[in-house]
């Protein structure tokens, strides 16, 4: 009997443990019920088990659970939380539909959807494009770059540009995507605006610090843009038609719930409103510019498992001139063109192995271009005299990507992958060609390749895990492994990533990260303003890839049940292996790039960051502070010392306030205030040992490197947006002021005179001079959806 | 490439404010400017004058009453004179200079020290370099047209070996214009890489190649231009390689990017920072060896 109960017992104990082993797997996407847009970071929840995990890029979420009865919670701002009772005795897949509170008038939220305090990164903010679209903007034109650069730790350069600089680092070491492709330049005439039209992007998140394994080859941050993937459910589409610029999104189901589409297309017309000015100006010559954007992606759905999607971006803007002078004996006709454009495509496969695991395959093309092209004929008597020069740079990438994203359990979400893409670059080349009919000995036609074109591999593996090892510890680990090939030159490099957060309490966290990164291809700039000339190079034998390491901790606190979200963060970056041009060099240095830069420079940023934003209610918005220092060293600059960088700002505060008076009116304020740039002003001057063919009367001193501060930049903006429903949608009118108080920011600063009198008694004083851009400028964009 | 300054400018005119604003930089306390450069067949000579604040709109002057001792190999030379170029500029600033009846003499080192009640003490030094002799292997017609005619010549020097810079001219010497340069082209890799042309079909075009003999240290280095030239007076043709100290070859360079860099707008690269050896002040000592070597045109 004994040895009975025994064995009865053992047979439990055996059996009930089996039970208690006994998990589950439930999976599935999410997406907006009235769309059948996938959705990024939802929260899906079990309360009842403390388990819970978010939506992935492409709206996928898979979690793994014991074998019970509980009920299923997925909640997403702005939208109805969604409850389903679930008997786990299986792995299930479900697809979830959620419902949107309002399709205008949802509440903004600037941080992804899992709390601030619970995520595990720091350095990492989720800008909703919604938010974007309420700012203020440069001519009622609504810009994904210039909202970035009201973030903390992110900086503006020029006045009006879009280029920014994240804690210290250089315009090139962002890393922008475009659906996963890369972008290698983002901005219209010369920085003013940006190539992304937020018509037809659905999400953008900035990465600053602490990156995850997955990231790789820019030191800085990583620009995530996802654009949007098109209405599976009904047609319909919006625009606007503004001052400069006027665009529109088509979107809409090819196949219902299947496939669909969108188209997103802007272009400004400015050249067309002002050629009638010109050519009356010049005697029948013409001249102008434009840029344009198009967007379009394409999505299907094979099947439960498997779908597929194809984008395209292509961007371009041009400056074109023609003049033309007749004489009784000859003639001349003169034609310019510069532009500079790109051209990015992504193929993407998502597929579902299991509950557990899932992939994603993305196939990649980026091009971008930048060029010159000038005509003259010449005619005279009886001959034609004909000249052309056509300079162009870029780059090129062909590139292959594969994501996995495994969740064996809910205190593990694995994340594996490997990528290569194939680099072309073309650094510099021009084109001329001289025909003198008179003097056809002295014709020319011929290439000269001041920078030969480069080829270069660039593949990477990587490996991180997002543990949960307690209610309160969670961290990030990861390993990003790459290699670097050109020519015969080989940089392999092991980077590795850490981050953690510990839990304090419901509403205290505390998180720190490093990370280790390399970057294999740099850009060339010396421009004060966004002048496409910037030139894309590799790593070679004589240039070194960038390298950085950065710890930031951050302490993190929601106030009022998450309303509101505070986060303070410092931060410590090195970076080595900088480079830069030489003093005096520039893209028009018709040498080889390599002999036209400093290189082995080393780099140094520190900071701390405050931000405060308020995420529900009818007043949203932020207020973001950074103090930092940045500085920069090479053997060659400055003699040999440290020395500010160019962009090193003290002080950066941004106000970011948006207001819903009611569901037809709300109004929005951003009031930025920045320290001056750092510049090289010339300190003393003195006389020149006469030298041959060098014409100078005196010679300026400059002193320290970036040694002097323009003066502080501070802006405020005003916006409102006046909403109306029609009979077959809505349309805002949308009127704004850009610097309300009329400050005269500077753009650059030269030594120039100022003349007392300009009679003949008149005297000069030599002054700092400053050029400032934009004044007040009001604006008004009419917006329609439907 | 002014065609896009231009574009640019048009823009910025339509939207650009220029205003006067105070900038906030180190006051700057003028220091000594002593120009000179050393030459074996010459007087030693220096122009000393002053640096100026960068807004003060005064012109600069030749600083007279200052001690320039002149040193060789550390011994003292003796005490510079102040002289006017010409009696009858005499009271023109710009013809002053400093003088010492003193020829200097090849792989010697020269020093200044200057004083003055009003600035700071300067220091120079500099190394007077060895000239190398030039040897005309040929001169040759290639083509002859109406206008000119197209010669091209082959030289060649030796190298020491140790750091050599050079500055090679090609003159004409007539009645009317006893030193009249005449441009050249090469292809020579040490004078395309020194002045920054890919070797790749491009060849360095102009009247004076500044270059360093990095390629070719403590070898016979053989050199062929081509030109094209017409002379209507009779003249001589001279072919000069001067040895130049370093701390003057990086002058030059330094100056040359400095001008290059001048008005180029948004274009302009970073502010270049001439070079100077003149401690405690600005300016440069420099040195320098030529020979020369005489050739005739063939008809």
């Amino acid at each position: 009997m004994k040895n009975l109960l025994w064995l009865f017992g053992l047979f439990l104990l055996f059996t009930s443990s089996q039970l208690i082993a006994q998990k589950y797997t439930i999976s599935g996407y999410v997406e907006d019920a009235g769309s059948g847009e996938r959705m990024v970071g939802v929260n899906v929840v079990v309360k009842e088990l403390s388990l819970g995990t978010t939506t992935n890029t492409y709206g996928f979420y898979s979690i793994t659970l014991p074998t019970s009865s509980f009920n299923l919670e997925l909640s997403f701002i702005g939208y109805e939380k969604y409850t389903i009772p679930v008997n786990l005795t299986e792995d299930m897949h479900i697809n979830i539909p959620l419902v949107s509170q309002s399709l205008e008038l949802q509440e903004v939220t600037l941080i992804g959807e899992e709390s601030i305090v619970k995520r595990t990164q720091s350095s990492v903010i989720d800008v909703p494009v919604q938010q974007i679209k309420s700012m203020p903007a440069l001519l009622g034109e609504v810009d994904v770059l210039k909202a970035i650069q009201l973030l903390p730790g992110v900086q503006s350069g020029s006045e009006g540009t879009s280029g920014f600089y994240v804690r210290g680092g250089g315009p090139d070491q962002n890393l922008i995507l475009l659906d996963g492709v890369p972008v290698y330049n983002a901005s219209h005439l010369f920085g003013f605006f940006s190539v992304f039209n937020a018509d037809a992007i659905k999400n953008v998140r900035l990465t600053k610090g602490g990156f995850p394994a997955r990231f790789g080859g820019r030191l800085s941050s990583v620009l995530e843009i996802d654009m949007k993937e098109g209405n599976t459910k009904e047609f319909g589409g919006e625009g606007s038609i503004g001052l400069i610029a006027s665009k529109i999104t088509l979107q809409g189901p090819i196949i219902k719930d299947k496939a669909s589409c969108i188209i997103s297309a802007r272009r400004t017309y400015i050249d067309a409103l002002a050629q009638p000015f010109i050519m009356a100006a010049s005697d029948g010559n013409r001249g102008g510019y434009y840029f344009y954007d198009l967007n379009a992606k394409v999505n299907y759905k094979i099947s439960d498992k498997d779908r597929l999607y194809w984008s395209v971006y292509t961007g371009d803007d041009r400056f074109y001139a023609s003049f033309s002078d007749s004489y009784t004996n000859s003639s001349d006709d003169y034609r310019f063109r510069l532009g500079w454009g790109n051209l990015t495509s992504s193929l993407r496969w998502n597929h579902l192995f299991n509950e557990k695991l899932f992939s994603n395959t993305t196939l990649t093309f980026s091009e971008y271009l930048f060029d010159i092209d000038m005509e003259e004929e010449y005619s005279y008597n009886n001959f034609t005299d004909e000249f052309e020069f056509r300079y162009y740079s870029g780059i090129r990438d062909w590139g292959v990507k594969m994501d996995f994203d495994y969740l064996p359990n809910p205190n593990h979400y694995i994340k594996f992958g490997l990528s290569e893409t194939y680099h072309t670059f073309y650094p510099g080349q021009i084109d001329l060609r001289a025909v003198q009919s008179e003097f056809e000995e002295d014709n020319i036609d011929t290439s000269f390749v001041f920078s030969q074109r480069l080829y270069s591999h660039d593949a990477y593996v990587y490996l991180e895990d997002d543990i949960k090892f307690n209610e309160r510890l969670k961290a990030n680990i990861g390993i990003h492994a790459s290699l670097f090939s050109v020519g015969d030159k080989k940089y392999p490099s092991l980077q590795p990533r850490f981050s953690a957060r510990y839990l304090i309490d419901e509403n205290w966290s505390a998180k720190v990260s490093y990370a280790e990164m390399q970057q294999n291809i740099h850009l060339l700039t010396n421009s004060n303003a966004g002048l496409p000339t910037d030139i894309w190079v590799p790593s070679t034998e004589q240039v070194k890839p960038q390298k950085s390491k950065q710890v930031a901790a951050a302490l993190t606190r929601i106030l009022k049940d998450g309303v509101y979200e505070l986060s303070l963060e410092a931060y410590y970056k090195t970076m080595s292996n900088l480079i830069t041009y030489k003093e005096g060099s520039s893209f028009m240095s018709f040498r080889d790039w390599q002999e036209t830069v400093e290189t082995n420079g080393q780099g140094e940023s520190y900071g701390l960051e405050l931000f405060l934003q308020k995420k529900k209610g009818k007043t949203s918005g932020w207020i973001g502070y950074t103090l930092s220092w940045a500085s920069r060293r090479f053997d060659n600059i400055n003699f040999g010392e440290w020395y500010s960088y160019k962009y090193d700002r003290r002080h950066d505060i941004s106000v970011v306030l948006s207001h819903k008076f009611s569901e037809y009116f709300d109004m929005g304020v951003t009031w930025v205030y920045g320290t001056g740039n750092a510049i090289t002003f010339p300190q003393a001057s003195y006389l020149p040992n006469q030298e041959q063919g060098v014409y100078l009367d005196e010679i300026e001193y400059y002193g320290e490197r970036n040694g002097t501060r323009m003066s502080p930049y501070h802006r405020l903006d005003l916006g409102a947006n006046f909403r109306k429903e029609k009979p077959r949608g809505i349309r805002t009118i949308t009127v704004g002021v850009y610097n309300a108080y009329n400050r005269k920011n500077p753009y650059f600063i030269y030594l120039g005179n100022q003349w007392s009198d300009f009679g003949l008694g008149g005297s000069s004083q030599k002054v700092a001079r400053q050029v400032s851009l934009f004044p007040i400028i009001p604006s008004i964009t009419y917006n329609f959806k439907f | 490439m002014k065609s896009i300054s231009f574009l640019f400018s048009l823009i910025l005119l339509f939207s650009a404010c220029d205003i006067v604003v105070d900038l906030d930089i180190p006051e700057h306390e003028p220091v000594l400017v002593v120009n000179s450069v050393l030459s074996i067949d010459s007087i030693m000579t220096a122009h000393v004058s002053h640096s100026k604040g960068a807004f003060d709109s005064n012109s600069i002057s030749f600083v007279h009453n200052a001690s320039v001792e002149v040193y060789e190999d550390g011994d003292l030379l003796g005490l510079m004179d102040e002289i006017a170029y010409y009696t009858n500029t005499a009271d023109i600033d710009s013809s002053y200079v400093y003088h010492l009846n003193h020829k200097p003499t090849a792989s010697k080192t020269y020093s200044y020290e200057i004083v003055h009640e009003d600035y700071e003490a300067v220091r120079a030094e500099t190394h007077m370099p060895n000239a190398v002799d030039l040897i005309v292997e040929d001169v040759t017609l290639i083509e002859v047209d109406e206008y000119q005619s197209q010669y091209r010549t082959r030289f060649y020097f030796n190298d020491e070996l140790n750091e050599n810079y050079y500055r090679l001219r090609l003159i004409s010497k007539s009645n009317d214009y006893p030193d009249y340069p005449i441009d050249f082209e090469s292809s020579d890799a040490s004078i395309i890489s020194s002045v920054g042309v890919e070797s790749d079909g491009a060849a360095y075009w102009g009247s004076e190649a500044l270059f360093d003999d990095e390629l070719f240290n403590g070898s016979k280095k053989e050199i062929i231009l081509e030109f094209w030239w017409k002379s209507f007076y009779e003249a001589e043709y001279v072919l000069e390689l001067t040895s130049v100290s370093k701390s003057y070859y990086t002058y030059i360079k330094s100056l040359t990017a400095h001008y290059n860099n001048q008005d180029q707008f948004l274009f302009a690269g970073e502010p270049v920072q001439v070079y100077t050896n003149i401690e405690n002040g600005l300016g440069i000592l420099g040195a320098s060896n030529t020979k020369s070597v005489e050739f005739i045109l063939p008809e």
